[in-house]
């Protein structure tokens, strides 16, 4: 396991972050920390750090990107 | 009919005429207090929209859900808040599972009540966001055009599914201005729409080209994408024999000379042993399914897997694939045909022959000619196909009649099996049922239920008498929940728990509902009684008493390989 981050754009609305959890805790990821950054009146920036193999973060970094109203999603390792 | 030149028009009315302008012309539902101006809308628009009173809001999603399987396109349910809206939940995880487009309307409490704990208020859009493929509350009416025309764009393209929304009141009340209806063709973000890359289809192509052994599994992204006439025109040029999975049944002509069966828990005894000794697997509009590939950790090792899938997140999400093409399964296999060499495999497709003859001894005759016993669920399944000539829509439920239901009746036409595959929904073929015959009224549709589902859903068939639609459903009754006796007989030591049914008469609940109905107990009786019913115009129950402990095989042991199949229960 390797700990990994998931950054993307989706709406300006922070209650978002409980949507996109439910991807995580349905896979019993290892979440670690997730945050929320305005970036304009209609955009927000989300990021969501969690441990995982590197086949696993690359299939969630997919199952995010599929999600609708989640725009330019990208994994990002930490270590 | 409404006023069509007024621009001023409620939220209530905008919805109607953005799912007129959708090609919308009928919709499942169920109205009460938080929905009742949709439904005032809706009375103004009868010439234009059929609404089909179900019995429960899940039967108008499972109805939705067969009209949208028959139809290929998103069928449209309706329900109020609170209690409506949780109806929603088994039909709607239903059609995730299954990739079937629908969109579902729900109303809510007035905006101002949110989050109160107002009458009939439930968080429906929660509840909901996990099994919808999007889903979305309007709050005010000047909304609604651009949601419905996102929401059917949603619904219907990639790989379908549900999207809910969810209307406050106030915004069906309220007034806005009516511009027209534009339909959605982007969403930000979204990427329906994808181009077989062709770098991957070059390594595709070069492997198939060498292959000795290969094998496609087609699944239902075949009879989605329409791509049955491509996937005989790429099997014919290379010579590779096809097995469809349960829900891709139809996806191949039965009867096509490279056509090997069906994959899976009771599936042909040759496909499942061939899955572990082809050298190429190309798996196209599939998900390989637990159903499919029993352990999977010994699943096609041996093989160079080849995966053909529209959603990015099924490649490599169960088996680790070889080559991975992110496309529309026709547009793939289009542009795999020209880069792959003609080809034969006789000798290999031989070797499937030869174990089907032992599955033809063992299980198949006794299953579709027995000549001693109870009236057998294969036997009707038979004799179902003979009078159909494999061309009826098949909605079965979800058990041993179900598995009957796949092995014995040859699907000739795409389309034509309807079926809760991913979430085994009891209760789902008679609701489904309505929503098939009214998406092609001129195919005979046949509900194969079991005693357990059919009790399920029974207030249905109220609909169907309402709708006078042309339904035939056949009860297979062995006063027992079939599959999980069976398990507990070969896996639990025959300790059947809680399987057995004190049943009603099923004759007399169909003639309460005013349909035609009648009871066959004998063998001599039942192709006399299929004639009738079928000759029937209109509703018709049919109940036929099976043997009370038949067992289904072959079996893949939950747990084991698929190549573990059995043919009969083992001497042990």
């Amino acid at each position: 396991m390797k700990p990994h981050k998931i950054q993307f754009i989706s709406y300006n609305q922070p209650i978002l972050i409980g949507r996109f959890m439910l991807i995580f805790s349905r896979r019993r990821v290892d979440v670690t920390n997730f945050s929320f950054r305005k970036i304009d009146d209609n955009d927000g920036e989300f990021t969501i750090e969690f441990n995982a193999e590197d086949w696993a973060a690359e299939n969630l970094l997919k199952q995010i990107q599929k999600q609708i109203d989640i725009f330019e999603a990208k994994l990002i390792q930490l270590i | 009919m409404a006023d069509s030149t007024k621009t001023q028009i409620s939220g209530a009315e905008a919805l109607i005429k953005s799912l007129i302008a959708e090609g919308i012309d009928v919709i499942y539902g169920y109205p009460g207090g938080a929905i009742m101006p949709i439904y005032d809308a809706l009375w103004h628009y009868q010439d234009k929209i059929n609404h089909v009173l179900t019995r429960h809001e899940q039967g108008a999603t499972h109805a939705a859900e067969g009209w949208a399987r028959v139809k290929g396109k998103a069928g449209v349910c309706f329900a109020t808040s609170g209690p409506g809206a949780t109806n929603l939940i088994t039909g709607i995880a239903d059609a995730i599972m299954d990739s079937t487009p629908m969109v579902c309307i729900t109303g809510q409490v007035p905006k101002h009540l949110l989050g109160t704990d107002a009458f009939q208020e439930t968080d429906v859009v929660g509840i909901t966001m996990p099994i919808t493929k999007w889903n979305y509350q309007v709050t005010s009416a000047a909304e609604i055009p651009a949601v419905i025309a996102k929401a059917f764009y949603i619904a219907n393209t990639g790989k379908p599914g549900p999207v809910l929304i969810d209307i406050t009141k106030n915004a069906q009340f309220e007034l806005m201005e009516w511009n027209g209806y534009q339909p959605c063709e982007h969403v930000r973000g979204y990427q329906p729409k994808l181009i077989p890359a062709q770098d991957k289809l070059e390594q595709a192509a070069s492997i198939i080209n060498s292959a000795k052994k290969p094998l496609i599994i087609a699944g239902q992204g075949i009879i989605i994408s329409k791509a049955r006439e491509a996937l005989e025109a790429f099997s014919a040029k290379t010579g590779i024999p096809v097995t469809t999975t349960m829900q891709g049944l139809g996806g191949f002509h039965p009867e096509h000379a490279n056509y090997v069966g069906i994959p899976g828990m009771h599936g042909n005894y040759s496909v499942n042993i061939k899955m572990n000794e082809c050298d190429v697997m190309i798996a196209v509009g599939m998900r390989f399914d637990d159903r499919v590939t029993g352990d999977v950790s010994k699943f096609g090792k041996q093989a160079k897997i080849i995966h053909i899938e529209i959603d990015p997140v099924e490649i490599d999400k169960v088996v680790k694939t070889e080559v991975g093409i992110c496309a529309d399964a026709k547009e793939a296999l289009e542009a795999l045909i020209p880069l792959v060499n003609e080809s034969t495999h006789q000798d290999w497709i031989q070797t499937f022959k030869e174990l089907d003859k032992e599955e033809e001894a063992i299980v198949i005759q006794n299953a579709i000619h027995p000549t001693s016993g109870g009236i057998k669920m294969g036997e009707i399944m038979h004799l179902i196909d003979q009078k159909t000539k494999g061309e009826a829509i098949i909605i079965p439920d979800v058990g041993q009649h179900q598995m009957y239901a796949m092995r014995y009746y040859t699907y000739k036409k795409p389309n034509s099996w309807v079926s809760s595959g991913g979430l085994g929904t009891m209760g789902f073929s008679i609701p489904a049922a309505i929503g098939a015959q009214m998406a092609a009224p001129d195919r005979t549709v046949v509900v194969i239920v079991g005693d357990g589902c059919f009790q399920m859903t029974v207030q249905e068939l109220g609909t169907i008498w309402q709708n006078d639609l042309n339904v035939k459903i056949v009860i297979f009754n062995n006063n027992y929940l079939g599959m999980v006796r069976q398990w507990q007989q070969l896996f639990f030591d025959n300790r059947y728990s809680s399987v057995e049914l004190k049943n009603p008469d099923f004759v007399t609940i169909a003639k309460g509902f005013r349909l035609e109905s009648a009871k066959v107990e004998n063998r001599e009786e039942l192709s006399a009684a299929l004639d009738t019913m079928f000759a029937h115009k209109g509703g018709y129950v049919l109940e036929v008493v099976v043997e009370k402990e038949e067992n289904l095989f072959p079996m893949v042991p939950s747990g084991m390989a698929c190549s573990d199949v059995i043919l009969e229960p083992a001497k042990s």
